[in-house]
């Protein structure tokens, strides 16, 4: 028989499931095959897996293959693609649809998943040998090249693929993955990295993340044809008047909801926060009992095994709906699902579309996405998106900078995989989009932080985490300190979880430390979608059995809340601006109008062109709400700020909340301001000292001191069955901070935390914008009588979260410590 | 200053003690000063293991021990646990800190209550010259112990839980303060050394609290 070519092949098995290569995919394969890296821009479920896994495939089937005998037709081929997906739910996923496909085409190739779920027994045959194609994460990336036969290992490797790109960039995650990428790229310098992203709006600055900016401009950027399309359509209150304004989950309409789940086949229902989807979970199993076994809840605190299960069922068709988080976001092929419900609004342009992707997966397919609101204002940002997205007006993402933190883990990472030269390394990681503009100077600062724990640890001999040997090659100091590092190896903060486990039984999951910490015998809670009994810690686990009684509070986890994106903002913006006018373009807009009007009659519905800003007094104090619409991250900045300068205009102290429409001022002093004083407090002059001042105030630093100490290694990870020594270990982030704060302040992690306040909450250029263009808006200032509808989502925000501040904790004691004095004196 | 500025006296057990805002009990019918929790050497213990923390909390707490020393006038000091904090954390730069600081006050009569940290950290170097005894330590109507939940029939003084309670801002916000803890039975002490954390422990009926606000000791309103 004559032997096909691979590319003929590759037609065959399309044409056996019923379609032909997209020109897209060809395009891929045969940019591949001439030996470039590049981009895949293609929505969800377009083929953007088979665009990146053929092309290999197709080059491994042209080569001449040896005289066959028994033995080598059976041995797979070596390492030959490794994938990196953000998310082992999306890994498992990809490793079945790939072994699907090369049993069609007959190839004898392992496909294996490695992910820290991986039994021990794989683990031990992937050492000996790494099969044909590796989909992995990139922690367990970073962890493969911890290993000190690590350079040996990727001798056969030809192509690199990222999967959900978009996901990656922006964070410490990406520049993991970036720097185990000029790492490979060292290893094997033909190497072939492909990125894959449904969404990406600054496809450049993606190729100089995936190859390094020497090689961006040799990256082929793909896209595939866009048509999808999309239809956003929200639930509508009945009675608007009833309507809640904040925190209330959107639970009152879970009527509708539920009619809308008996409709589809099967739906996913997205909330943004692991409490919101226990509550809705809860809501669902009590409404409908019957039922019970066809809903289940899913989001990244349930227990590995219970939610691998869950997505085999839901693949299966299996359940009428999943409740879940951002846990099943990414591109996972869940055919069955008809319909996608988002519970509150899904604060950024790509997130929509990528959640309203999940339904209606198959290409050329309408995906549709239910929007139920939580408050009235997001049927705005409903009517908002749904503009927004059909102008695919998607968010740009931004890789991060030198994250110095990241860089001191992945030395001593390396450091345990087969050592390196001090030179060499410092060329690669200077490749890297991240840190290309590293300096001398910083770079020998990380070498000193790994080695010594930086200049004020030279007196201590004991501790060093790398070290020189002879021949000058750096190496990890010892075996268990390698040890220790793979256990904490990764970039996502997830220090202070306890797992949860029924009284001789299964285990549920993990929560936060502190929310088990404020349990008392007896208390119940809802958690994995059961409400539990707390019965005792023991060993770093909280036992729990089924509870008898009705209610239970719902754990809260840390982690920021999703920030809505400048885009979706502006949009909003556009949408308020013609409620000014009267005008109310969809239903969304007219069914808010009964709300906005209250606005306008109690305050005012601020224009483009203005910037409204409420005082109310209140038993709390004088309360001071401004609304620039510039997204919470800028709010947040400003905020700091505006307690500053609030100080210099004889307001303090004062405590800030912020959301993505604005900031609440609260302060116990009733002073209040009027528009000259409201100018100098918006005023661009003198911006650059004021927040060098504000980073000053310890206060913000120590918020971002946590994520910076858990990677760079001070925070030891302990895990149940972990030796007790380890437990001796333990001290918060907080603790770590005022110890070098009060004894090594020059510490660069210090220095980082500073830079992470500077770049992420006081961003100059960011800040300057925003106050250049406040300084433009007319101040529209209103003494209101009470909370306005557009403040009270703000004030109940403080009630139910941080706030910002500026004093030092030392201070507040002191100053509540005198209250609490003159108190007890006035009533003696 | 005074050797009780900013200190709160209360009487515990039929005897007046005096609550310090140097995170210490002073007994003055005794000239006793009492600590619990300092968990020396936990940061050299981080730094064997690879954790880079710098040196600084033993010098400083073993200064700020010699200050209440020195402006009581104690003639004993009573440690009620966890000394020392680890074996991995029997090291040089802090034993040597140690022994100096035990020079300065070669006269002082030290007692250690041995705590869980102490079990596992292990016997004191000899010439520190501490006498080292397990809980209950009974003293003129008092059990010194390391628990606070210690089963001795006497009222007892003790740390090991390092007790932080949350106070409320205006902005109804919290805030976890170090603390005194009075109950009926026990008096528990917050923990002395600077490089440890805590456990919340809140008002209840027959329980007084006092916190630690920079140089004054401030009561709880029940």
């Amino acid at each position: 028989m004559k032997k096909l070519s691979g590319l003929k092949r590759v037609e065959e098995f399309f044409r056996s499931t019923g379609r032909s290569p997209f020109p897209f995919q060809r395009e891929i394969w045969n940019a591949y095959l001439a030996g470039q890296s590049g981009l895949i821009l293609a929505p969800t479920g377009t083929g953007k897996t088979f665009a990146a896994a053929m092309g290999p495939a197709i080059e491994i089937m042209d080569e001449a293959v040896p005289a066959k005998t028994k033995n080598v037709a059976t041995k797979a081929p070596p390492l030959t693609i490794l994938w990196i997906t953000p998310l082992r739910a999306l890994a498992a996923d990809t490793v079945e649809s790939l072994k699907a496909a090369a049993q069609r085409l007959e190839l004898a190739w392992s496909i294996e998943l490695r992910t820290s779920d991986t039994s021990a027994s794989v683990r031990k045959r992937q050492k000996e040998r790494l099969p044909t194609i590796l989909v992995t994460t990139p922690e367990s990336m970073s962890l493969l090249l911890s290993y000190p036969d690590s350079p040996t290992r990727f001798d056969s490797l030809r192509c690199v693929v990222i999967d959900e790109l978009h996901e990656l960039m922006g964070t410490k995650r990406g520049t993991q993955v970036e720097l185990a990428l000029a790492r490979l790229r060292r290893f094997r310098p033909e190497l072939r990295i492909w990125g894959l992203s449904a969404t990406v709006a600054n496809p450049r600055e993606a190729a100089s993340f995936l190859l390094g900016p020497a090689n961006e401009h040799r990256s082929h950027i793909v896209r595939a044809p866009d048509d999808k399309p999309f239809a956003i359509q929200s639930v509508l209150p009945g009675r608007i008047e009833r309507f809640p304004w904040a925190g209330h989950l959107g639970l009152n309409l879970l009527k509708d909801v539920i009619t809308h789940v008996e409709s589809a086949r099967t739906t996913l229902i997205f909330t943004n926060t692991r409490s919101q989807s226990e509550l809705w979970f809860r809501a669902l199993m009590d409404a409908r009992p019957d039922w019970v076994g066809d809903i289940a809840i899913h989001h990244g605190s349930i227990e590995r095994a219970t939610r691998q299960k869950i997505e085999q069922l839901l693949r299966a068709g299996e359940f009428r709906a999943v409740v879940c988080t951002s846990s099943l976001d990414l591109g996972v092929d869940f055919w069955p699902v008809e319909q996608v419900i988002q519970i509150g609004s899904p604060k950024s342009i790509a997130r929509a579309v990528q959640r309203a992707g999940r339904s209606g997966h198959q290409p050329g397919v309408e995906s549709k996405l239910i929007c139920v609101p939580t408050q009235a204002f997001e049927l705005i940002e409903f009517s908002a998106a749904r503009h927004a997205v059909d102008h695919r007006a998607i968010e740009a993402r931004e890789p991060v900078r030198l994250a110095l933190d990241v860089l001191a883990q992945h030395v001593v990472t390396i450091a345990a995989g087969g050592g390196f030269d001090r030179q060499e390394l410092f060329d690669e990681v200077r490749s890297t989009h991240s840190f290309a503009m590293m300096t001398e100077e910083q770079w020998g600062w990380v070498m000193d932080f790994a080695e010594r724990g930086g200049p004020s640890l030279v007196a201590y001999p004991r501790f060093a985490r790398i070290r020189r040997d002879e021949t000058g090659r750096w190496t990890v100091a010892s075996d268990a300190i390698a040890r220790m590092h793979r256990m904490g190896i990764g970039t996502i903060t997830s220090d202070g979880t306890i797992g949860v486990q029924f009284v001789g039984g299964k285990r549920l999951g993990a929560v936060e430390e502190s929310f088990i910490a404020k349990l008392r015998l007896g208390d119940a809670f809802m958690f994995a979608g059961r409400r539990l009994e707390f019965v005792r810690v023991y060993q770093m686990t909280a036992l729990v059995r089924a509870a008898r009684c009705k209610r239970g509070t719902v754990p809260r986890w840390m982690g920021g809340k999703l920030p809505m994106s400048s885009s979706l903002a502006n949009a909003v913006r556009l949408r308020l601006d013609q409620a000014a006018d009267g005008i109310y373009v969809d239903d969304e807009m007219r069914h808010v109008s009964p709300i906005l009007d209250l606005q306008r009659r109690w305050s005012a519905i601020p224009r483009v062109g203005e910037l409204l800003i409420e005082q109310t007094t209140t038993r709390e104090g004088m309360h001071r709400y401004i609304y620039p619409y510039q997204g919470r991250l800028v709010h947040e900045g400003l905020a700091a700020v505006f307690i500053l300068r609030l100080a210099r205009l004889g307001v303090a102290p004062a405590t800030a909340t912020f959301n993505d429409y604005g900031i609440e001022l609260l302060s116990p002093s009733q002073v209040s301001l009027a528009e000259p004083e409201f100018r100098k407090l918006l005023s661009v002059e003198r911006l650059a000292e004021d927040v060098v001042e504000c980073m000053n105030s310890s206060e913000l630093a120590r918020r971002h001191f946590r994520e910076i100490a858990r990677i760079a290694g001070l925070l030891v990870q302990t895990r149940p069955g972990a030796p007790r020594s380890n437990r001796q270990l333990q001290a918060s982030s907080e603790l770590f901070f005022d110890v070098f704060r009060d004894f090594d302040p020059e510490n660069l992690l210090m220095e980082q935390a500073r830079r992470e306040v500077l770049e992420r909450q006081l961003e100059f250029t960011r800040l300057k914008a925003g106050l250049e263009q406040i300084a433009m808006q007319k101040l529209l200032i209103k003494e209101c009588q009470r909370l306005s509808p557009l403040s009270f989502p703000l004030w109940a925000e403080r009630i139910a979260s941080q706030t910002l501040r500026l004093e030092s904790s030392a201070d507040r004691i002191e100053r509540i410590a005198r209250q609490l004095e003159a108190a007890a004196e006035a009533s003696s | 200053m005074t050797p009780t500025s900013g200190a709160v006296s209360i009487t515990f057990a039929n005897q007046p003690l005096w609550l310090l805002p140097d995170r210490a009990v002073w007994w003055p019918g005794r000239d006793t000063l009492i600590v619990a929790d300092l968990h020396f050497g936990k940061s050299a213990s981080f730094r064997s293991a690879g954790v880079p923390v710098p040196e600084g909390t033993t010098t400083k707490d073993l200064s700020r021990l010699s200050t209440a020393i020195e402006r009581t006038g104690a003639k004993r000091l009573v440690i009620l646990g966890d000394f020392l904090h680890s074996r991995r954390g029997r090291h040089t730069e802090v034993f040597d800190a140690i022994a100096r600081w035990r020079a300065v006050h070669a006269d002082l009569p030290i007692t250690l209550i041995r705590g869980n940290h102490d079990h596992s950290a292990g016997r004191v170097p000899e010439n520190w010259n501490v006498q080292e005894v397990d809980e209950p330590h009974n003293e003129d109507g008092f059990a010194f112990c390391h628990y606070p939940d210690c089963a001795s029939p006497l009222p007892t003084i003790a740390g090991h839980v390092h007790p932080v309670t949350p106070l409320r801002d205006y902005d109804g916000s919290q805030l976890n303060v170090p603390c005194f803890v009075v109950d009926s039975r026990c008096l528990t002490l917050p923990s002395f050394g600077t490089f440890t954390g805590g456990h919340s422990m809140t008002n209840q009926p027959n329980r007084r609290i006092f916190i630690l606000a920079g140089k004054r000791v401030v009561a709880l309103r029940p």
